[in-house]
C-alpha cells in the first residue's frame, strides 16, 4: 500500500559505511573498535580513580585535620553576594602583606616591594589559636618546607597564594545553595581544616556569636552533611 | 493510512522542484534527527550543570558525587555498548561528548564541595587531559574544539596566576601572546592537513568518485579551487587571527623594546603569510582571507591612530575614517572579484553537466548522514548551493556577496560612521549647539549619501557583467555613503532628543525615519541597517506601552512572512507571472527585512525577553509585568502559521495527519518551554533557515541557542533547580519526538521491509514519508 515513488534523478542509495551497519555477533570486531572501546573505558577509569581519590582525600583532610576560624573583612560592601556565592577577604591577610613587604625592605628587594601588589607567589605563615579558635597571624615561614619550620606548641602553619597582589587562603569564594544568601549575611568568620602541612580547606561560615551558620530551612537535614 | 493526504505529492514534487527549491523530504529528515538529538542530549548535560550549580543541600555531599559519577559513567558504558554493536555512529559520538562535558561538571563539583579554591586554571587543564582518549576516539569537530578551547582557557588562566614562566612580568604577556597563537596555528595547520586528507580520499574513494574521476576536468576544480572547510576550522582559524592580531598590535600600543617588537611583529607577519599563501595561492578561502584582511586593516589602522594622526590635528578623525573606507573597501573588492572568479569557474561547470551536479549532491547527502561530523548540515548546504549558482549570478550581485564580506563592510562603516560623527562635532563644534543647524547638517549628509548610493541609478537593470564592475568601482563610494548616512542619523537622533520631551515621541519618529530610510535608499547593507534600527524601536516601544508580550510574536511574524513566500495553494498550476515575492524589487526589501527581523527576533528572544532588562531598556518606572503564557501563546500561533506555509508547499494542510502531528509537537514545545521562550523561537529561525537553504541564518540560529543557554544560566527569575528540571523536560520532549519520528520513518519506509536489520542511521529512500514528519 505504501507507493513509495522515486525522483527521477535520485540515485539509488549507496551502500552506507561498514560503521553504521549494526555488527554481527558473528563477525569479529575490528582493531579500530575494540582501540576505541578500550581508550573509552580506560578513560573512564582514570578520570573516577583520580576524582574519587582526590575526594577521598580531602574527607580524610576534613576529618582529622584541626579547625580554625579566620575572621573575614568584608571586601566590597556593595555586593557582597553575587548569586550563589560570597566574595570572601580575610582580615590576616593585612598583616601578612605587611609583613611581606616589611621582610622584603629588610632584604634590600626594593624593586620586589614596588611590585608588590603585582605579583603571584606561594608561602606559609605560622598562626596561633586564641581561646575561641581564632587563629592570628604570627610571623612568616622561613623554610620553603613544611616540615623543616620550628613550631612552638600552640603555633599552626597556614599556606597561602598570592594572585596579584591578592592573597588567597583556600578560597576567596563561599559556595551555598541558590536563594540562601540571606542567612550568611551574618558571617562574620570562615572556619577551616588545616592540616599538617598547613594547607586549609574553607568548610562553614560563622557568626559573631561563634555559631556555625545554618539556613534554617535545611537545618535538620544538615546534621550529616555539616563540618 | 495516510497515504490519500500525502500522495498527489510525487507529482508536485518535481514541478515544485524545478519552479522553487523547495527542500526535498531527505533534507528535512536527516536535519530533524540530527537536531533532536543533538539538543535533548545537550539539554540532558545541561539539566545536570544546571543542579550541580544549584548546589541542593537537600542532598548531601556524596549523592551529588554518585549522580554525576554515574551519569558519567552510564554514558560511557552506553558509548561502548553501541560501539561493541557497531549502531548509532552518531549516538556514539554524543555520547563520547556528554562524558566530556560531564567530566568538566565532576570536576567543578568536587571544586564546589571541598571549597579548595584551586587555581581555576588546574580545574580546566585537569579537565582538558582527562578527556583525551574520548576526544581522540570520538573524531568530533565539536569535541576537538572543546578540548582545544579547555587548553586555551587553561593557558589564559595560567598566566592569569601567574605560573613561574610568567613570573617576569615585563615580557610575560608577549609570551602568552606567542605561546596561545603558536597553540592555535598548530590546532589550525593540523586541521587543515586532516581536512587535505579527507578531500583527497573523497575525490579518490568517495562515493562520488565513480562521477567525479571519470572527468578529470571536475577533480582538477575541486582541487585547486575550494572545497568548503567544516565550520569548526573556521573556528580556530578566527582564534589564531585573533591572537596574531593582538601580536601585531602588542609592539604598537606598549612600549616595548627592539628585541620584542621584532619578535612580535614578525609572528603576525608569518601568521598573515600563511593565511595568504594556504587560502590564496594552494586554495581559495574567502572566509579565511577576509579574517586576514581584516587583521591587516585594524593593525594599519592603529598604526596611522599612533603615528600619524598626531600630526594632522582637527583633519585627523576625517583622515582615519577615509584611510579605514578606503582600506576595507579596496580589500572588500579583492574579494569579491576572487568571489566571482570562483563562482564563474563552477557555473561554467554547472553548465555543462547540472545533470551530474545534481546526482553528486544527492549522493553527497547518502553519505553525509554516515559522515562522523555533527553539523555538516552547513557544509551540505554549501553543497547545494553550488546547484543553484546560475540562479544566484542571475540575481542582483549584492546577493551573492557573502554575509561576513557584509558584516565586514558594516563595521568598517559603523566606525567611519562614527569617526566622521567625531570630526564634524569637532569641526562645527559650537556651531552645533543650535538644532537647525544639526537638522540642516544630517539633511546635507543623508541628501551626499543618497547621492553617493546612486551614481548609476538609471542603469540599474543592464548586464550582468555591467552590474559586476559597478559594484566593483562603486564599493567604495557606498561605504562612504553608508558612514556619512550613519553619522546623519547619530545628528538626527541628537536633533530628536532635543526637540522632543517625551521618549515614546523622540523613538516612534525615528521609527518613522529609518522606515523612510529604508524604502529609499536601495543599498541592502543599508536596508539591514535601517529596518533593525526601525524594529528595535518598535520592540521599544511595546514595551513602553507595556506591551513586550507581542514583540517576539511580531518579529517572528515579520520574519516569517519576508522569508516563506506564501504559496497559492492550488501550486502544482505553474505561476504565470512571477510570483509577488520574486519580484526583483521587492526581493531587495525583502532580504534585508528578513534578516534584520530575524537579527532582531534572536536577541529578543535570547538577550531581553527577561522582564528585568526590558524594564531596564524602557526605563519606564511603573510596575512592569511580562505575561510569559500570552507570550508564549501568540509565538506558538505564529509558529503555526510558519507550518502552514512550509506545509503548503509540500500541498499538505494543517489539518492533515502530519500537520495535526506538527502542529502538536509545536504547542508541546511550546508548553514545556513557556519559561524559555527563546527556545520556540530559535527553533522557529532554524526551521525557516532549513527550509530555504539559508545557512548563514542557520549558524546565527545555532549559536543563539548556544548563546541562549549562557544567558539561560545567569538569568536571575527562576531557580537553578526550576532550571535544570525545565531543561530536562525540553530533552525527554525531543527525545520522544526523535523516537516518534523514527517509528514514523520507519513504519512506512519500504526499504525497511528489505532490509529489516537496518539501524536509523541507514538512510532509506523514502521521499514522501519523510516529508510527513518535519515538525
Amino acid at each position: 500500500m505504501s507507493i513509495t515513488p522515486i525522483p527521477p534523478h535520485t540515485p539509488t542509495p549507496t551502500p552506507p559505511n561498514e560503521s553504521s551497519k549494526p555488527r554481527d555477533n558473528n563477525t569479529p570486531l575490528t582493531l579500530k573498535t575494540k582501540v576505541s572501546l578500550v581508550l573509552a573505558l580506560i578513560g573512564l577509569s582514570i578520570t573516577l580513580v583520580m576524582t574519587n581519590l582526590t575526594i577521598k582525600n580531602y574527607e580524610t583532610h576534613l576529618t582529622t585535620a584541626e579547625e580554625v576560624l579566620l575572621e573575614l573583612a568584608p571586601v566590597d560592601p556593595r555586593s557582597l553576594m553575587q548569586g550563589d556565592y560570597m566574595a570572601l577577604n580575610y582580615a590576616i591577610a593585612e598583616p601578612i602583606m605587611a609583613a611581606i613587604e616589611a621582610q622584603e625592605v629588610a632584604k634590600g628587594n626594593l624593586d620586589y616591594v614596588e611590585t608588590l601588589y603585582n605579583i603571584s607567589q606561594d608561602g606559609s605563615v605560622i598562626i596561633k589559636k586564641d581561646a575561641q579558635g581564632v587563629g592570628h597571624f604570627v610571623r612568616l615561614a622561613q623554610h620553603s618546607d613544611s616540615g623543616d619550620e620550628p613550631l612552638a606548641q600552640d603555633e599552626m602553619l597556614l599556606q597561602y597564594r598570592i594572585r596579584h597582589g591578592q592573597l588567597k587562603i583556600a578560597t576567596n569564594a563561599f559556595f551555598f545553595q541558590e536563594g540562601q544568601a540571606e542567612a550568611f549575611e551574618q558571617a562574620k568568620y570562615g572556619m577551616f581544616r588545616i592540616n599538617e602541612q598547613g594547607k586549609p580547606l574553607l568548610t562553614d561560615m560563622v557568626d559573631k556569636r561563634f555559631k556555625v551558620i545554618e539556613p534554617k530551612k535545611v537545618q535538620s537535614q544538615q546534621i550529616d552533611n555539616g563540618a | 493510512m495516510t497515504r490519500p493526504s500525502t500522495s498527489p505529492i510525487p507529482s508536485t514534487y518535481s514541478t515544485s522542484q524545478t519552479s522553487r527549491n523547495v527542500v526535498d523530504g531527505r533534507t528535512w529528515y536527516r536535519f530533524f534527527t540530527r537536531f533532536t538529538s543533538i539538543t535533548s542530549a545537550t539539554a540532558l548535560v545541561l539539566a545536570l550543570i544546571f543542579f550541580i550549580a544549584y548546589n541542593w543541600m537537600y542532598m548531601g555531599k556524596m549523592g551529588k558525587f554518585g549522580l554525576v559519577e554515574g551519569a558519567l559513567t552510564l554514558s560511557i558504558l552506553g558509548y561502548a555498548l553501541l560501539a561493541y554493536r557497531g549502531i548509532y555512529p552518531f549516538a556514539q559520538q554524543l555520547l563520547l561528548l556528554m562524558a566530556s562535558v560531564i567530566t568538566g561538571g565532576l570536576l567543578a563539583l568536587v571544586g564546589q564541595v571541598y571549597q579548595t579554591g584551586a587555581d581555576s586554571w588546574q580545574l580546566f587543564f585537569a579537565w582538558a587531559v582527562f578527556i583525551i582518549p574520548w576526544v581522540l576516539i570520538a573524531r568530533l569537530p565539536a569535541l576537538w574544539l572543546l578540548w582545544l578551547g579547555l587548553i586555551n582557557f587553561s593557558f589564559m588562566l595560567y598566566s592569569e596566576a601567574g605560573g613561574f614562566w610568567f613570573a617576569n612580568a615585563a615580557y610575560s604577556s608577549l609570551l602568552y601572546l606567542i605561546i596561545i597563537t603558536a597553540i592555535n596555528s598548530l590546532a589550525l595547520i593540523l586541521a587543515l592537513k586532516f581536512a587535505d586528507k579527507l578531500t583527497d580520499k573523497e575525490v579518490r574513494h568517495g562515493p562520488t568518485s565513480s562521477i567525479e574521476t571519470e572527468d578529470p576536468e571536475v577533480k582538477t576544480i575541486t582541487e585547486t579551487i575550494t572545497l568548503p572547510l567544516h565550520w569548526s576550522v573556521y573556528v580556530v582559524g578566527a582564534m589564531v587571527v585573533y591572537f596574531a592580531t593582538r601580536l601585531g598590535l602588542y609592539p604598537i600600543l606598549n612600549f616595548s623594546s627592539l628585541l620584542s617588537t621584532v619578535l612580535a611583529f614578525g609572528a603576525w607577519l608569518a601568521v598573515m603569510g600563511f593565511f595568504y599563501g594556504r587560502f590564496r595561492k594552494k586554495q581559495i578561502d574567502l572566509l579565511m582571507l577576509t579574517l586576514l584582511s581584516g587583521s591587516v586593516i585594524i593593525v594599519l589602522m592603529v598604526i596611522a591612530t599612533q603615528y600619524i594622526a598626531p600630526y594632522l590635528g582637527d583633519l585627523a578623525l576625517f583622515a582615519l575614517a577615509f584611510m579605514l573606507i578606503a582600506l576595507s573597501a579596496s580589500a572588500v573588492n579583492w574579494l569579491r572579484k576572487l568571489n566571482t572568479d570562483v563562482k564563474q569557474l563552477s557555473v561554467s561547470r554547472d553548465g555543462s553537466k547540472n545533470q551530474t551536479e545534481i546526482n553528486v549532491d544527492s549522493s553527497n547527502s547518502f553519505e553525509d548522514l554516515e559522515d562522523l561530523e555533527s553539523f555538516d548540515d552547513l557544509e551540505d548546504f554549501n553543497n547545494s548551493q553550488t546547484v543553484d549558482n546560475t540562479e544566484a549570478i542571475k540575481a542582483p550581485i549584492t546577493a551573492t556577496t557573502p554575509w561576513y564580506l557584509q558584516l565586514f563592510l558594516g563595521l568598517s562603516g559603523l566606525l567611519s560612521g562614527a569617526l566622521i560623527t567625531g570630526f564634524l562635532v569637532v569641526l562645527l563644534n559650537t556651531a552645533l549647539r543650535d538644532t537647525p543647524i544639526k537638522l540642516i547638517l544630517s539633511v546635507l549628509l543623508l541628501f551626499i549619501s543618497w547621492v553617493l548610493f546612486n551614481p548609476h541609478f538609471f542603469r540599474r537593470f543592464s548586464t550582468v557583467a555591467a552590474a559586476n564592475n559597478r559594484e566593483k568601482s562603486h564599493t567604495f563610494s557606498s561605504s562612504l555613503a553608508f558612514a556619512l548616512s550613519l553619522s546623519a542619523q547619530a545628528f538626527l537622533g541628537a536633533v530628536l532628543f532635543e526637540s522632543f520631551d517625551t521618549s515614546a515621541i523622540r523613538v516612534s519618529i525615528f521609527m518613522l525615519v529609518q522606515v523612510l530610510l529604508f524604502a529609499i535608499i536601495q543599498d541592502s547593507l543599508h536596508r539591514f541597517f535601517s529596518a533593525f534600527i526601525a524594529l528595535g524601536c518598535l520592540v521599544w516601544l511595546l514595551s513602553y506601552y507595556q506591551l513586550p508580550e507581542l514583540s517576539a510574536a511580531v518579529l517572528a511574524l515579520v520574519a516569517t512572512v519576508t522569508s516563506l513566500p506564501i504559496a497559492k495553494l492550488p501550486f502544482s498550476k505553474p505561476p504565470k507571472r512571477l510570483h509577488f515575492t520574486q519580484q526583483p524589487w521587492l526581493s531587495t526589501l525583502i532580504k534585508p527585512l528578513n534578516y534584520a527581523s530575524t537579527v532582531m527576533l534572536l536577541m529578543v528572544s535570547v538577550l531581553f525577553i527577561a522582564a528585568e532588562h526590558t524594564q531596564y531598556i524602557v526605563g519606564v518606572a511603573t510596575e512592569f509585568t511580562y505575561n510569559y503564557p500570552l507570550a508564549q501563546t501568540l509565538l506558538v500561533a505564529v509558529c503555526l502559521y510558519a507550518a502552514h506555509l512550509i506545509l503548503s508547499h509540500y500541498q499538505l494542510k494543517l489539518t492533515s495527519k502530519t500537520g495535526r502531528l506538527i502542529g502538536l509537537s509545536i504547542i508541546c514545545l511550546g508548553i514545556v518551554s513557556v519559561y524559555v521562550s527563546g527556545i520556540l523561537a530559535t527553533s522557529l529561525v532554524i526551521i525557516m533557515a532549513v527550509a530555504n537553504q539559508n545557512k548563514t541564518l542557520l549558524g546565527l540560529g545555532i549559536s543563539a541557542l548556544v548563546g541562549y543557554v549562557f544567558w539561560y544560566y545567569y538569568q536571575l527569575d527562576s531557580s537553578l533547580l526550576m532550571k535544570s528540571g525545565s531543561l530536562m523536560a525540553v530533552a525527554l520532549v525531543l527525545f520522544a519526538i526523535r523516537k516518534l519520528l523514527n517509528r514514523e520513518h520507519f513504519v512506512h519506509s519500504s526499504l525497511l521491509r528489505l532490509y529489516p536489520t537496518s539501524s536509523p542511521a541507514d538512510k532509506s529512500n523514502d521521499d514522501v514519508t519523510k516529508e510527513e514528519e518535519l515538525p
